[in-house]
């Protein structure tokens, strides 16, 4: 199946030659996770901060369908609101574990 | 830091008081609404001799702290019709604070026609006439002020749009590069310092002595773990440097809620033309400034120096509101010619982000089409030059959608929306509603928490959590915005928090005081609520805690939804 892949800043080196702005389309088997497009990327797994899958959060885990948009970014342009909450323990959720 | 000027224009004359009663221990937002809610009547002509501008530094402005240099301006709104305060960097607020300014206040109304400056110095604060500074941009204001003054003199100033008193007219103040490219852009402060006779503020502190710290080892120590996690984390230490506020563009449209064509989808498709990535490319290969301090004491360094084909000059701290305004939202993807909108509303004194949602109503209406560049720079002029077109996009989006029978009007509380979807990150939706400030997104910013998946999980596309996440947001950014802090420490304040406790201890430090996190987040209560009383007072009420009716009904494309928070909770977020 086939999905288009978009890869931000520090992370464009790991595309295709020919893509361009890190965009581009990539071959893949059904049922391939963001993971195994990250390794075969050849890119490090720490250096994908944010996953956002057609659009809407995502994580490693998630399993890819054809035709799907597949956006990462690096640790520079991802940022965590959680940590301001956590002062007002009232306004806490639960962590996932 | 403990002295107030109060400058009469009526009358002409400066006094000085001492901090005291209700103003004490408060600074930047704190004081300035503090100072707005007792002395200005809410129900006064926001141009008239009543209304009252303030100018304050921060609790942290003027000691070493880093990203300590910004200054908070308020007053009733002529754009809002309620409480302001608008934040803005450069090189003014430290400079005040080392002189000891806690606060300058401006009151009263001039003889018409009469334009005056204000000279701020080690000698006092003094009055001087300033009717050949009649009609100057800010560009050529400050070379004239800078040769006549110092070169490195800290100014404030407005442009030709706030001599016209028009809504969305700025106030402009120097960058460390001595041009006049940081902003107190949003809610018309321009208009309230026109409307009091008063076209630029000149400050020096040469001969100031150093800040009093009242426990320097504490201040020290504290200083130091903050800016340890300033630098350890990737945004601040890699992306905004390198990126500039723009590293934002390539998220927010992924995500689907960067504003397009006036708010009608949530992703553009020229966003790679005007990406942080596009721009540090073309930045980089031309000579410019990719990396660039801005602001006095700040070592994230967002800023920027853009500049053309041949390397000269365009403009400085080109952002991601400004670039978003009038880019993707004027479906306009040419970054030359943003760079020169930048430049031109900087010079007139206009808000970048209101004049983006203004161009692009006026491109709803057919003044323009939308991707006319050149079509929205020459509305730009019109606006400068005050020409009766010009003096309809002057005063806001809200006001050119009356003008021309437009339904979608991006605004709340008449101010125009910024850089983000509310239909998909409905958190910032909650904010622009909510904010006692209008649309507003520095007030609550809940843009990342929405689309960061890491620990609790606030899903962007749906209501749940969205309440109590922009509350708790706009608690804790109202007691930043008190302490001179650039709201980028959010950054690292949300993964590393041995920030926020550095923030903390530098309060202590400074201050001789004792305060837990709980009393920030009690500060941050206070001021708001002092806000929402104000804005009560002035004749507002929960229902113009709202979203224009476009969003509850309109889907935005790619992810098709509506606005789904429903307004008995959105009269939820000021219940505390």
């Amino acid at each position: 199946m086939q999905i288009t892949v978009k890869l931000h800043a520090s992370l464009r080196p790991y595309g295709r030659s020919d893509s361009k702005d890190g965009f581009f389309p990539l071959e893949t088997s059904k049922k391939t996770t963001v993971r195994e497009v990250i390794r075969e990327l050849g890119i490090p797994p720490e250096k994908v901060r944010m996953i956002l899958l057609n659009g809407r959060g995502a994580d490693s885990e998630s399993v890819l369908s054809n035709g799907d948009r597949l956006a990462l970014f690096p640790p520079e342009m991802a940022f965590n609101m959680y940590v301001a909450i956590s002062f007002r323990r009232d306004l806490n959720h639960q962590k996932k574990s | 830091m403990d002295r107030i000027f109060r400058v009469n224009m009526s009358s002409l004359k400066v006094s000085e008081e001492k901090v005291s009663g209700d103003y004490s221990g408060l600074g930047g937002r704190g004081l300035t609404s503090m100072v707005v809610s007792k002395e200005v009547p809410p129900l006064c002509h926001p141009i008239g001799q009543h209304n009252k501008l303030v100018i304050t530094p921060g609790l942290l402005t003027g000691t070493t702290a880093a990203n300590s240099g910004r200054l908070s301006i308020g007053a009733k709104s002529p754009l809002t019709g309620g409480i302001k305060e608008s934040n803005v960097g450069g090189t003014a607020a430290t400079k005040l604070a080392r002189l000891g300014v806690a606060a300058i206040i401006i009151e009263g109304k001039p003889e018409k026609g009469k334009l005056y400056g204000l000279a701020v110095s080690k000698d006092g604060v003094k009055l001087f006439p300033a009717d050949d500074l009649k009609g100057l941009g800010n560009y050529e204001l400050v070379e004239k002020l800078q040769a006549k003054y110092d070169k490195k003199t800290a100014i404030i100033s407005i442009g030709p749009a706030g001599e016209m008193k028009m809504a969305m007219a700025s106030i402009a103040v120097t960058s460390t590069n001595g041009y006049p490219s940081r902003h107190a852009g949003r809610g018309g402060m321009g208009a309230v310092m026109g409307s009091k006779g008063l076209k630029a503020i000149v400050v020096d502190d040469t001969g100031a002595e150093k800040v009093a710290i009242k426990n320097p080892d504490l201040f020290k120590e504290a200083s130091q773990k903050f800016v340890k996690a300033l630098r350890e984390h990737p945004v601040t230490s890699e992306g905004l440097p390198k990126y500039g506020t723009n590293v934002l563009a390539g998220v927010i449209n992924e995500a689907g809620g960067y504003p397009t064509r006036n708010f009608s989808s949530g992703r553009f498709e020229g966003t790679d033309k005007i990406s942080g990535e596009t721009m540090y490319e073309v930045i980089s290969k031309r000579g410019g400034k990719t990396t660039h301090s801005g602001c006095t004491t700040c070592i994230i360094q967002c800023s920027n120096e853009y500049v053309d084909e041949k390397g000269k000059y365009i403009t400085s701290g080109l952002e991601y509101e400004t670039i978003w305004a009038n880019g993707a939202n004027c479906g306009i993807d040419d970054l030359d010619a943003i760079a020169r909108i930048d430049r031109l509303c900087d010079d007139y004194g206009f808000d970048t982000i209101e004049m983006g949602c203004t161009i692009g109503v006026a491109m709803e209406a057919g003044v323009k089409e939308f991707g006319d560049a050149k079509g929205a720079i020459e509305l730009i002029h019109e606006a400068g030059k005050g020409t009766p077109l010009g003096r309809i996009i002057g005063n806001g989006a809200g006001f050119t959608g009356k003008a021309f029978g437009v339904t979608r009007v991006p605004v709340v509380k008449n101010q125009g929306m910024p850089a983000y979807e509310p239909r998909a990150i409905q958190g910032i939706g909650v904010t622009y509603a909510t904010s006692t400030m209008g649309a507003d997104h520095t007030a609550g910013y809940a843009t990342a928490t929405n689309i960061m998946k890491v620990g609790g999980y606030v899903d962007p596309l749906k209501p749940d959590g969205q309440v109590a996440l922009s509350q708790n947001l706009q608690i804790t950014t109202a007691a930043v915005d008190s302490a001179g802090l650039c709201l980028f420490i959010a950054f690292p304040a949300l993964d590393i928090p041995e920030c926020f406790e550095g923030v903390i201890g530098m309060l202590n430090g400074r201050y001789g005081w004792n305060l837990t996190a709980d009393d920030v987040a009690a500060l941050g209560k206070k001021i708001l609520k002092v806000e929402r009383d104000f804005n009560e007072r002035a004749g507002f009420s929960n229902l113009d805690d709202r979203l224009p009716e476009f969003f509850k009904e309109e889907k935005l494309p790619p992810h098709n939804l509506t606005f789904l928070v429903p307004d008995v909770d959105l009269d939820k977020v000021f219940k505390f």
